[in-house]
């Protein structure tokens, strides 16, 4: 069968068929999700699974499961855990069967690099924050410094909103947009 | 007056080279051919999803699912591939060839529990690599990585 005819056949069956939609959406979820987790344990200071484990508060098996393609069904109570254990967020977003494709295309595990928390400078010091919000929060920032900044978020809510609401929305909503 | 200036151009990084997948073939036949055309629709999508991300990565010791299978000789090293598709846990065999970056896939078959199926699995695969490695067995049939186009 040549490619044309592949294509035309791949493309009747995923109009048609709900099972082939599936199948097809599971296969890229099923390899380019485990291949991100280890893309990320790898490049991260947590490179042995029993260490990513331990973060995650995830048991070293599971890990070993998340990394194999289609193995494990991963809950977004699971995939939270990990992208906190890695210090990066996670989106998990609804796309056209074109732009699922063009990032199956376009991943390559060797070069998936996503910064994390404490190097991710468009988070913790948005530009526009100092205009809108008067710098509160990257005053906040810069004063506690990093580690002080997750151990006032840490230590609960009210040292937070202590600043007021007028200048978390702004921040928040820099990033939801971004 | 000679211009003397020197143009120094760089040429723009280029992606390293994909790894290439080769089929086993025996008597004329593709046997790699032959396990994957009646696998169910979701193990071949899964199949080929892992074939077209693997390709692009490096080091095979990053490979998702990959891991060398114990107890063979170090010059007889065959790799194995994880992959579930319809709760099923799938298991591809290879060995690397003798050319950078060329895969060559000798076996796939089921795994449950430290069940091979078919049951002589390991044996088949040992006797194809073998016979790769002596110049005994066919040459092998690159295999299309099916990029959806």
């Amino acid at each position: 069968m040549n490619q044309e005819n592949e294509r035309s056949e791949l493309i009747s069956r995923l109009h048609n068929s709900l099972e082939s939609r599936t199948a097809y959406i599971k296969s890229k979820l099923a390899t380019l999700v485990p291949s991100q987790i280890r893309a990320l344990r790898l490049r991260s200071a947590m490179p042995r699974q029993k260490d990513l484990a331990v973060a995650a508060q995830l048991h070293q098996s599971r890990i070993s499961m998340f990394e194999t393609p289609g193995m494990a069904n991963l809950t977004l109570e699971t995939l939270a855990k990990l992208a906190a254990a890695f210090k990066v967020g996670v989106i998990v977003k609804f796309v056209s069967f074109s732009e699922m494709l063009r990032w199956e295309d376009e991943f390559s595990q060797d070069t998936f690099v996503v910064p994390k928390l404490d190097e991710d400078r468009a988070f913790l010091a948005p530009p526009g924050v100092h205009k809108e919000s008067g710098g509160a929060m990257a005053t906040a920032t810069s004063e506690l410094g990093i580690n002080g900044f997750a151990a006032a978020r840490k230590k609960g809510s009210a040292s937070v909103q202590g600043m007021g609401s007028s200048t978390i929305q702004p921040y928040v909503g820099a990033e939801i947009t971004s | 007056m000679q211009n003397h200036t020197k143009v120094i151009s760089f040429p723009s990084p280029t992606p390293p080279a994909k790894w290439r997948f080769f089929d086993y073939v025996e008597g004329g036949n593709n046997l790699i051919e032959d396990w994957y055309r009646p696998l169910s629709e979701e193990a071949r999508n899964a199949f080929n999803a892992l074939l077209k991300n693997t390709c692009k990565i490096e080091l095979p010791l990053h490979w998702t699912g990959f891991k060398y299978l114990k107890g063979t000789p170090k010059e007889e090293r065959i790799w194995q591939l994880d992959f579930i598709a319809d709760k099923r846990q799938y298991r591809v065999l290879g060995i690397f060839g003798r050319v950078r970056k060329q895969a060559i896939v000798i076996l796939g078959c089921y795994h449950k529990g430290d069940v091979y199926t078919p049951q002589n699995a390991l044996e088949t695969a040992r006797r194809r690599a073998r016979a790769l490695r002596e110049g005994r067995a066919d040459e092998p049939r690159e295999r299309k990585i099916r990029t959806d186009f």
